[in-house]
C-alpha cells in the first residue's frame, strides 16, 4: 500500500515529462501504473476476510507521533478501488478529450498528485497524515477546477472550492487532534479499536461536531453545497472523476469511518439526517429544472451525496449496508453519465439539453453507455441501481423513528433524481436530430470510461455475487460483526418493490412532462437562487473591502507617520509598562566618572540637535544628523566598544552619502509643516528621548545577569578561536541571526532597486 | 561640481581603501573588524569613486554587478553553514582545517561565512548608490 500511494505521487512527478516525450502514448503509460496498482489492491482485499485488514507503518516525524502508516480495511480498500479504478478510465479519457490542450503535461501532473492524495487519504491510518492527503486533495482539486485559468469565473470558482474545503480540513485538523487526545492514539486503527469507551468521554460532542463540518464541506451537504456546481468549470474528466465518483466522497468516507464512535449518538444522527435529507431533497429539485447537462449532474451528485449522508445518519447496520452498495452505483453510474456528457459537448458543442436530440444513430456507442447509466441511475430493474435503491428504502422501513418521514423525503428525491438521470443520460439520444449536429462516437480512449462504467452497472445487478464479499467486507469494517451481505435482485413481493415500483411510475411520467422547460418560471428561478453561494460572495467581498480599508489606513505611504506610528508605539507600551509596575526611581548616581571630553561631546551633539530642528536647509540638517552620528561613535568609543563605534563611523559615512544622493531630485519645501505639527512631534520626541534615557539609567543600576556573558567570554578563544567577542557572536554563536540578516538585507536590496528603478507610469 | 583633484585622489584612494577594507576583515575575528565594517568600508569607498567620477566609471572599477555580489556573499555563508553536514556536524558547526595561508592566517568556516557577510554588504548598499546616482 506504502509503495502504491509512492508510486502514483511519483508517475506525478515524471507525468509532464511524459506527456511531453510521448504525446501520443502518454495516456496509456499514465494509464497502466494505477491498473497495477487496482490489480494488487483487488488482489489485497480478495484475500480478506471481513474483519480482516492490512497494515503498514513507517516511522516519519517520531517526536510528533506522526507515521506514514497506512491501513487497509473494507472501507478503505472499497474507495482505494474505485480510485484507482475510475482513475485509469478517467487518465485514458483525458488523453483524447484534452488532445488538443498544450495545458496537457500540467493537466496530468495535477491528476496524478489527487489520484495519489485521494489513496493516501482512504489508506492512511495516522491520522496527521489523512489530513494532510485530505488538504492534498483540495489543493489538486483547485489546480484541475482552474483548468482555463484565463477565465475569470474559472479562477473564481477553483478558488471557492478551496477556500469551502479548506475550512473544513481546519475543522478536519483540530477534530482529529481532539480524537488522539482523547484516546491518547494517533492511529485511526487503535482509536477505533474500542468505540465504546470513548463514547463517554465528554469531548466527543465537540469531536462529532467539527468532523460533521469536515465532512459536510467536502462532500458538499447543505449549506456548503454550492461550491460543487461551480467546480464544474473543470474539465468534464475531472467533474466526473474528483466532483463526483472520488474527492467529493471523501467527507463520506470520514463519516463511515468515525461512525462507530458515534453509535446512538442523537445529535450525530439527528445533524447528519437533517442535512443530508435538506441536501438530497434541494440538490435533485434543482438538478430537474437545469438544462445543462453538467449543472444537471452537479446537482444530482449534490442529492447522491445528500442521499449518503442521509442513510449513514440512519445508522443501523442495513442502513450502512445501502449506503455502501449505494455508493458504489453512483459512481459507476454517475461517472458514466458524466463522461457520456463530456462526449457530447465534445463532439457537438452544447450541453444544453434542449437542443441536444436524437444522436443515438451517430453516436451508438455513447447512447447505449449513456441509457444504460441513465436505467441504473434511475433504479430499474435489473440495473445495480435498482438493488441499491431497494436496500435503502428497506433501511427507511425497519428505522426506528420517523420512519414514514423518511420514507417521503427518500421517494421524493428517488422521483426526482429518475428524471435528472434520464435528462442527462437518455434525453440526448432519443427523438430526432432537430438541430442537424454532425457527430460520432469518439475513438477508444473516451469510449472505454463510459462504456465499462454503465456495463459494470448492468453486470453488478445481474451476478451481484461478484461485488458482495467486498461490500461485505466494508460494512464489516464500519459495523464489526454485521451479517454477511446478500444482495440480490429479487426479494419477493414486499413494500420496498412498490417503492421502486411507485418511483419508477411517478418518475417517467414526471420526465415525459420535461420539468426543465419551467426553467425560467419565477418560482423555480426563486430556488436555485435561496443559495449560500450569495452569502459567500457577500462575505468574500466585505472581507477585500475591509482588508483594502485596512491596507490604505496601515500602509498610507507616508514614512513619516509610519516612524510616527513605530515611536508612539514603543513610549505607549514602555511608559505603560513602567506606570503599571509603579515606576522606578531614576538613579544619576553613576560609577562613571565624567570627565570635560564627555561633557564637550554631549555639547556638540547638542548644538547639532538644535541645528537639525532649526535649519531651513536640507543639506544643513543631514551634516548635522552626520555629526549627531559620529559623536555617538566617539561615545562608544570612549566607553570601550569599538567594533561598534567603526560600524557606526562608518554607517554614518553612508546614511550622509545617501542623503546627499536623494536631495539632488527632491523638490525645494514647499509646504512647511504647521505649528501644530511641531508641537505634536516635539512631545513625541521629547517622550521617546526620556523614555529611552530612562531606560538607560534603569538597566545601569540593575543587577545584572552575566551568565551569558561570562559564557561567550570564556569560551570565545576556547571553542571557536577568536579573541573578538563580539564577531565570534556575529558569525558563530549567532551565525544564523547574521545569516537570516544578510538575507533579509538582500531582499530588502531588492526591493528598493524596484522602488527607485520602475516608478509608477514608467515601468 | 566635478573636480580634479577630487577624481584623482578618489583613484589611489579606492584601492587603498579596498586593502583597508580587506584588512578589517580578517583582523575581525580577534581585533575590532570583521565582515560588516569590511564591507561597509569597501562601500563607502566606491561611494566616494562614484561621486568623484560618476556611475559609469565606478561600475567598471566595481567589475561585476552588485547583485551578482550579494549572490554569491549568500552563497558562501550558506555554503559555510552546509560544509560541516557533509562531515556529520550540526550546521554552522565552525570548522578550523590546519590550512595556513601567508599574510590571511587559518582558513575556517567562519571566515568564510564573514566573507559572505562583507559581499553582502558592499553588494546591497552599491545596488542602492548606483540606482540612486543613475537617476
Amino acid at each position: 500500500m506504502y509503495l502504491s500511494v509512492l508510486l502514483i505521487f511519483l508517475l506525478a512527478v515524471l507525468a509532464p515529462f511524459i506527456q511531453r516525450l510521448f504525446p501520443r502514448a502518454a495516456h496509456y503509460l499514465l494509464a497502466a501504473i494505477p491498473l497495477g496498482v487496482f490489480i494488487y489492491l483487488l488482489s489485497l482485499s480478495a484475500g480478506l476476510d471481513e474483519s480482516g485488514s492490512v497494515r503498514e507503518s513507517y516511522v516519519w516525524v517520531e517526536s510528533l507521533a506522526i507515521n506514514l502508516s497506512f491501513w487497509g480495511d473494507g472501507l478503505g480498500l472499497l474507495f482505494a478501488l474505485l480510485i484507482t479504478g475510475i482513475g485509469v478510465l478517467i487518465v485514458l479519457y483525458s488523453g483524447e478529450y484534452l488532445k488538443a490542450d498544450p495545458m496537457l503535461p500540467r493537466f496530468y501532473l495535477y491528476l496524478m498528485l489527487f489520484m495519489g492524495a485521494m489513496l493516501g487519504l482512504v489508506l492512511s491510518d495516522n491520522i496527521i497524515t489523512v489530513f494532510i492527503f485530505w488538504e492534498l486533495t483540495s489543493i489538486s482539486s483547485y489546480f484541475l477546477i482552474g483548468h482555463y485559468f484565463e477565465e475569470k469565473q474559472s479562477r473564481a470558482n477553483a478558488l471557492q472550492a478551496l477556500l469551502v474545503t479548506g475550512l473544513g480540513g481546519l475543522a478536519l485538523l483540530a477534530g482529529m487532534v481532539l480524537l488522539a487526545n482523547i484516546s491518547g492514539s494517533y492511529e485511526l486503527s487503535e482509536i477505533l479499536s474500542s468505540p465504546a469507551a470513548m463514547r463517554q468521554h465528554e469531548l466527543m460532542q465537540p469531536v462529532m461536531l467539527l468532523l460533521i463540518l469536515a465532512a459536510f464541506t467536502k462532500s458538499a451537504q447543505f449549506p456548503f453545497y454550492f461550491w460543487l456546481p461551480n467546480a464544474m468549470s473543470a474539465p468534464t474528466p475531472v467533474s466526473a472523476y474528483l466532483h463526483s465518483a472520488t474527492m467529493v466522497k471523501a467527507g463520506i468516507y470520514l463519516l463511515a469511518r468515525i461512525a462507530p464512535l458515534f453509535e446512538g449518538n442523537e445529535w450525530w444522527q439527528n445533524l447528519l439526517l437533517i442535512f443530508g435529507g435538506i441536501t438530497m431533497i434541494l440538490g435533485a429539485a434543482v438538478a430537474v429544472f437545469n438544462t445543462d447537462l453538467k449543472k444537471i449532474l452537479a446537482y444530482s451528485t449534490v442529492s447522491a451525496l445528500g442521499i449518503l449522508t442521509f442513510t449513514i445518519g440512519i445508522g443501523s447496520p442495513e442502513a450502512i449496508n445501502a449506503a455502501v452498495v449505494f455508493l458504489v452505483v453512483h459512481s459507476l453510474y454517475k461517472g458514466a453519465l458524466f463522461l457520456v456528457a463530456g462526449a457530447l459537448d465534445h463532439e457537438t458543442g452544447t450541453r444544453d439539453i434542449r437542443k441536444l436530440n436524437g444522436l443515438f444513430k451517430m453516436m451508438p456507442l455513447m447512447g447505449i453507455a449513456g441509457i444504460a447509466a441513465a436505467f441504473s441511475s434511475a433504479g430499474i430493474p435489473p440495473f445495480f441501481g435498482f438493488i441499491g435503491k431497494e436496500l435503502i428504502y428497506e433501511s427507511e422501513l425497519h428505522a426506528v423513528a420517523y420512519s414514514e418521514i423518511l420514507i417521503v423525503a427518500m421517494l421524493f428525491t428517488m422521483v426526482l433524481l429518475f428524471v435528472a438521470g434520464f435528462n442527462a443520460g437518455l434525453k440526448p439520444f432519443r427523438g430526432s436530430n432537430t438541430a442537424g449536429f454532425k457527430a460520432h462516437d469518439p475513438g477508444f480512449n473516451m469510449l472505454a470510461g463510459p462504456v465499462i462504467l454503465a456495463a459494470l452497472g448492468l453486470i453488478f445487478g445481474l451476478f451481484p455475487g461478484l461485488i458482495s464479499p467486498l461490500l461485505s467486507n466494508t460494512v464489516g469494517s464500519v459495523v464489526p460483526g454485521a451479517e454477511k451481505l446478500q444482495l440480490g435482485l429479487w426479494h419477493g413481493f414486499n413494500l420496498p418493490l412498490l417503492l421502486s415500483g411507485i418511483t419508477i411510475i411517478a418518475g417517467s411520467s414526471l420526465y415525459i412532462l420535461g420539468l426543465y422547460r419551467y426553467k425560467d418560471k419565477e418560482i423555480i428561478r426563486g430556488i436555485s437562487r435561496a443559495d449560500a453561494n450569495n452569502f459567500y460572495d457577500l462575505f468574500i467581498r466585505d472581507l477585500l473591502r475591509f482588508a483594502s480599508l485596512l491596507t490604505r489606513i496601515l500602509q498610507n505611504g507616508y514614512m513619516r507617520y509610519y516612524l510616527m506610528a513605530i515611536i508612539f508605539t514603543v513610549v505607549g507600551l514602555i511608559g505603560f509598562t513602567i506606570t503599571t509596575l509603579g515606576g522606578f526611581e531614576l538613579n544619576f548616581n553613576l560609577k562613571n566618572k565624567i570627565y570635560p571630553h564627555d561633557v564637550m561631546l554631549v555639547l556638540v551633539v547638542f548644538v547639532a540637535i538644535l541645528d537639525v530642528i532649526t535649519t531651513s536647509s536640507r543639506l544643513a540638517a543631514v551634516a548635522a544628523l552626520g555629526i549627531i552620528g559620529l559623536g555617538v561613535a566617539i561615545i562608544f568609543m570612549f566607553f570601550g566598544a569599538p567594533d561598534l563605534a567603526m560600524t557606526q563611523f562608518t554607517i554614518d559615512t553612508l546614511t550622509v552619502i545617501l542623503f546627499v544622493f536623494i536631495l539632488y531630485k527632491l523638490p525645494r519645501f514647499f509646504n512647511r509643516s504647521t505649528v501644530f505639527d511641531h508641537i505634536r512631534d516635539g512631545i513625541l520626541a521629547v517622550s521617546f528621548g526620556a523614555i529611552m534615557g530612562a531606560i538607560v539609567l534603569f538597566v545601569l543600576n540593575e543587577e545584572k545577569d552575566l551568565r551569558l556573558m561570562n559564557y561567550f567570554a570564556e569560551q570565545s578563544y576556547v571553542s571557536a578561536h577568536g579573541r573578538n567577542i563580539v564577531n565570534v557572536i556575529l558569525v558563530d554563536f549567532r551565525g544564523l541571526d547574521t545569516l537570516v540578516e544578510i538575507t533579509v538585507l538582500a531582499v530588502a536590496s531588492i526591493g528598493v532597486y524596484a522602488l527607485i528603478k520602475f516608478k509608477t507610469g514608467n515601468p | 561640481m566635478r573636480s580634479i583633484i577630487f577624481a584623482s585622489a578618489s583613484k589611489y584612494l579606492l584601492p587603498l581603501l579596498l586593502l583597508f577594507s580587506f584588512y578589517i576583515l580578517l583582523r575581525g575575528h580577534n581585533d575590532p573588524g570583521g565582515g560588516f565594517i569590511g564591507g561597509l568600508v569597501a562601500a563607502a569607498a566606491y561611494s566616494l569613486f562614484t561621486i568623484a567620477n560618476g556611475v559609469q566609471s565606478a561600475r567598471l572599477a566595481l567589475g561585476v554587478q552588485p547583485s551578482k555580489l550579494i549572490a554569491f556573499g549568500l552563497l558562501f555563508a550558506g555554503a559555510s553553514g552546509l560544509i560541516p553536514l557533509f562531515y556529520g556536524m550540526p550546521f554552522m558547526t565552525g570548522m578550523w582545517p590546519d590550512i595556513i595561508i601567508p599574510g590571511i592566517g587559518k582558513l575556517s568556516t567562519p571566515l568564510l561565512f564573514d566573507t559572505g557577510v562583507y559581499l553582502v554588504v558592499i553588494g546591497v548598499i552599491l545596488i542602492i548608490i548606483f540606482s540612486l546616482a543613475e537617476e
